[in-house]
């Protein structure tokens, strides 16, 4: 028989107005025996667009350095120090079931099928790329969760493959949308981890389009599974470079969590792209604080957090310069440290650290005064880098940033100018915003419990509290282990290990 | 008993390194209570002399964890341990550790007669003219090294209360009259006359062994003392007029409360276009939500690490040092699912 039309006759049989997976699951069962029984073998990176992470990333918008293309001051977070991991995919579908998938199926309905189809065309370095972009953004366009999860490391080299396009191209810009959709569509509560994650991001980045990144990063991803072609690099670049359009878009705080999750990542030994995170993590605590905090996070390993140390020096000098207060000696410490923010591709954002010093030397007389002149202000203000603007239009630009609580008041032209502080009050939009805090935190809670649960309830736990409770002499319910645990005890929690 | 009658000698001739040498030597020859405390007020005795306060402390807290104490030498103990917290720059604890020596073992007539009793204690070594807190203090020392203590930290409640109920620092007071007159002015609100006072005695106070080193820091903390008992009555106070109470300019007064607020000495922020100074109110609404909005953020911060984390380890995506192959890609399901 045909094997061509084998596998088209077994579409026949899928039912495409049933769920999604249930869809994916005939596929799995019914199609892709079929297209893999027909399939070559590929040993090593053979005729593949190489699906390892290349390219540079700029710094985020806010910096001031110049980004030359070819990346001078460009630095990829995790390339450099960390094991290159190459995901290439074991096989490669026949040339006849490629052409009838292209031609013959609809990628709205067949995305797994379509995705073996456009990596087995279009895999090679002679492809034509504005045909392959054409193809790739059909299918993106339309692309399931369920059935990209069936050919996860095909699906992982045709989005490098889509990448390496747009850099080819020199447009990263190219299928932007298309990649983000394809990231979205992963999981319905958009909170699986895909390869597309961390990708769509580098490429958002390096064309400046925040807006769209911020779009996938509304939501939070909290689910991670290593069988859909996903290594610890794709979990901690996502972290990270989202980090870096928070930072685009001076969500500070948010960009801090981020960062953080990035340095409490369990493993050994410590990866590069946390030592970047601790670099940029301490100059977003100086920006918002006015403090950086020398401890990491509770849950961050000991060990690693000992070599972030040793590389991150600069910046601790840095940070005790700005915390000490004193212009002269953080302006003598800028001066001979800059070169180093720049290398590491931070110089923007020491910049702005520079900037919030001025803010927030000027944002402590509020806890002094009520009133107080501008000429005061003026003898007091600070610009390290003597290219700013003057007091009076730097306190004007905080007041109308809301950075600083104030009015400036003249009684007329002759009189001198004042600044005068207000204090905030509760109004309704505070309670607002409570409400929301107080319903996010029941959400995370709830998330929370359901996790433990599912923790306590797993081999490894169980087996680990059965050790833990052994008596001296003897191990009691080994090999009677699952069976015998019947009414689970809440109490079990894997706080308790 | 050798050692300490050849640290005897050194002492008398001057030579207190030598004192200190023998004296301490002695330590592996007491056999009894008596010895040890014997041995020890030695030590204090020439440590007060060398002004080595670490020994004055080791030797004090020896005698201390003596089980039966001699209740002769409580007083000059006292003394000397508000000598030590004086030197440790200490104020308050030098305040009440002096308030506490009986007025009589700083007359000279009361060392003597301690001195006979001493005599006839049956296991007592002979001691002539030791352990006397005037070796060390006048009663007129203890009055002024009192007086500037509790103006530089106790409260005006506080040191009345002490003028009116303490009948033993009553007595020490009577020994120097400007200390009595410094005290009633700070509690009479009449600050100019305290830093007249002071400034008139400030010479003698830089010629006395004890005081001379602290005297810039007590004159430092009396005026912050002093301005921070004057703002606590106000919810508003002009700065002109707290600068003529003061007797300084407006320009000092403005100055000084600056560095006050900024270290959260005083509750004010200060007007400066219309010259005066208003009470902080404390808005505890805004502080409840401040709290709460806090411990929400850090349980939202530490609930989502919790959960990656736990995700990442279920998902097997823990940072490792063995790369993948480039030859495919095995899934690694963990033992957890």
């Amino acid at each position: 028989m045909n094997p061509q039309l084998s596998f088209l006759a077994a579409l026949e049989s899928v039912d495409f107005d049933g769920t999604e997976d249930a869809v994916a699951l005939s596929l799995k069962e019914r199609v892709l025996p079929i297209i893999q029984a027909n399939a070559t073998t590929i040993s090593g990176n053979d005729g593949l667009i190489n699906v390892n992470v290349t390219g540079h990333l700029p710094e985020t918008s806010s910096s001031n350095g110049s980004h030359s293309k070819d990346g001078a001051r460009d630095r990829i977070a995790g390339g450099t120090s960390d094991p290159e991991i190459s995901l290439v995919p074991k096989y490669t579908i026949a040339n006849d079931d490629q052409e009838a998938i292209l031609t013959r199926t609809d990628p709205a309905k067949v995305s797994a099928l379509w995705i073996l189809a456009l990596t087995a065309k279009y895999g090679n370095q002679t492809a034509d790329i504005s045909e392959f972009v054409s193809s790739a953004n059909r299918l993106l366009d339309n692309i399931s969760g369920a059935q990209a999860k069936l050919v996860p490391e095909h699906y992982r080299a045709l989005l490098y493959m889509i990448a390496g396009a747009a850099d080819a191209l020199d447009n990263p810009n190219l299928l932007l949308r298309q990649l983000l959709n394809a990231a979205l569509s992963f999981s319905p509560a958009h909170d699986t981890l895909s390869p597309a994650h961390a990708l769509f991001l580098i490429q958002a980045l390096k064309a400046k389009q925040y807006k769209l990144a911020l779009q996938l990063l509304k939501y939070d991803v909290d689910k991670f599974d290593s069988a859909y072609a996903l290594t610890y690099q794709d979990h901690l670049r996502f972290h990270y470079y989202g980090a870096m359009v928070l930072i685009g878009m001076k969500q500070y705080e948010k960009a801090i969590e981020y960062l953080a999750i990035v340095l409490c990542a369990p493993g050994f030994p410590c990866s590069m792209v946390q030592i970047e995170a601790l670099k940029k993590t301490i100059l977003l605590q100086l920006i918002l604080y006015g403090k950086h905090s020398l401890k990491l996070p509770r849950m961050a390993n000991d060990f690693t957090s000992h070599s972030y140390r040793a590389f991150a020096r600069p910046y601790d000098h840095f940070a005790v310069a700005f915390e000490n207060g004193d212009p002269t000696v953080l302006k003598l410490v800028w001066n001979q440290i800059n070169n180093i923010f720049s290398a590491d591709g931070n110089y923007g954002l020491g910049l702005h650290a520079l900037t919030a010093f001025r803010k927030q030397r000027i944002q402590k007389l509020r806890k002094t005064f009520m009133t107080v002149p501008m000429k005061y202000i003026e003898s007091n203000d600070v610009d390290i880098l003597e290219n700013g603007p003057s007091t009076k239009a730097f306190v004007l630009a905080m007041i109308q940033d809301g950075d600083l609580m104030a009015k400036i008041s003249q009684k007329s032209s002759t009189s001198p100018v004042i600044v005068v502080f207000q204090d905030g009050s509760i109004t309704s939009s505070h309670l607002d915003a409570l409400e929301a805090k107080l319903d996010s935190v029941r959400q995370l809670n709830e998330k929370i419990a359901i996790a433990d649960r599912e923790v306590g309830q797993s081999r490894e736990y169980i087996s680990r509290k059965l050790q833990n409770t052994t008596a001296p002499g003897g191990f009691h319910g080994r090999g009677s282990g699952l069976e015998d645990l019947e009414g689970y005890d809440d109490s079990m929690s894997m706080m308790e290990l | 008993m050798g050692n300490s009658e050849l640290g005897d000698f050194y002492f008398s001739i001057g030579d207190l390194p030598s004192a200190s040498k023998y004296y301490s030597r002695q330590r592996e020859y007491c056999t009894t209570h008596k010895h040890i405390e014997d041995m020890s007020m030695d030590m204090i005795r020439v440590a007060v002399y060398q002004q080595n306060w670490s020994q004055v402390e080791t030797a004090m807290s020896r005698i201390d964890a003596l089980p039966a104490k001699n209740g002769f030498i409580d007083p000059y103990l006292k003394a000397v341990r508000g000598l030590w917290a004086l030197a440790q720059a200490d104020f308050p604890l030098a305040a009440s550790t002096f308030l506490t020596v009986p007025v009589e073992s700083l007359l000279i007539a009361t060392s003597t007669q301690y001195q006979h009793q001493h005599q006839h204690h049956p296991q007592s070594r002979i001691k002539p003219a030791s352990y006397t807190i005037m070796e060390f203090l006048t009663i007129n020392d203890v009055a002024v090294i009192i007086g500037l203590c509790t103006l530089a930290s106790y409260s005006r409640n506080a040191l009345k209360d002490l003028l009116d109920n303490n009948a033993n620092f009553k007595e020490i007071l009577e020994s120097d009259a400007h200390i009595r007159t410094l005290l009633d002015s700070f509690v009479l609100f009449d600050y100019k006359s305290i830093f007249t006072t002071l400034d008139k005695h400030k010479s003698d106070y830089k010629l006395d062994l004890w005081l001379a080193d602290h005297v810039e820091h007590l004159f430092d903390l009396i005026r912050e003392n002093c301005y921070t008992q004057y703002v606590r009555g106000y919810k508003r106070g002009y700065l002109d007029k707290m600068a003529s109470r003061f007797g300084v300019s407006q320009q000092d007064v403005e100055k000084d409360l600056i560095a006050l607020i900024e270290a959260d000495k005083v509750p004010i922020r200060l007007d400066l276009e219309n010259k005066y100074f208003l009470f902080k109110s404390t808005d505890e609404r805004a502080d409840v939500y401040d709290h709460v909005m806090s411990i929400a953020n850090t349980f939202e911060r530490n609930g989502r690490l919790l959960l990656v984390n736990i995700g990442v380890l279920r998902g097997g995506l823990e940072i490792n040092s063995k790369p993948e192959s480039s030859g495919g890609f095995d899934s690694k399901k963990k033992a957890l699912t």
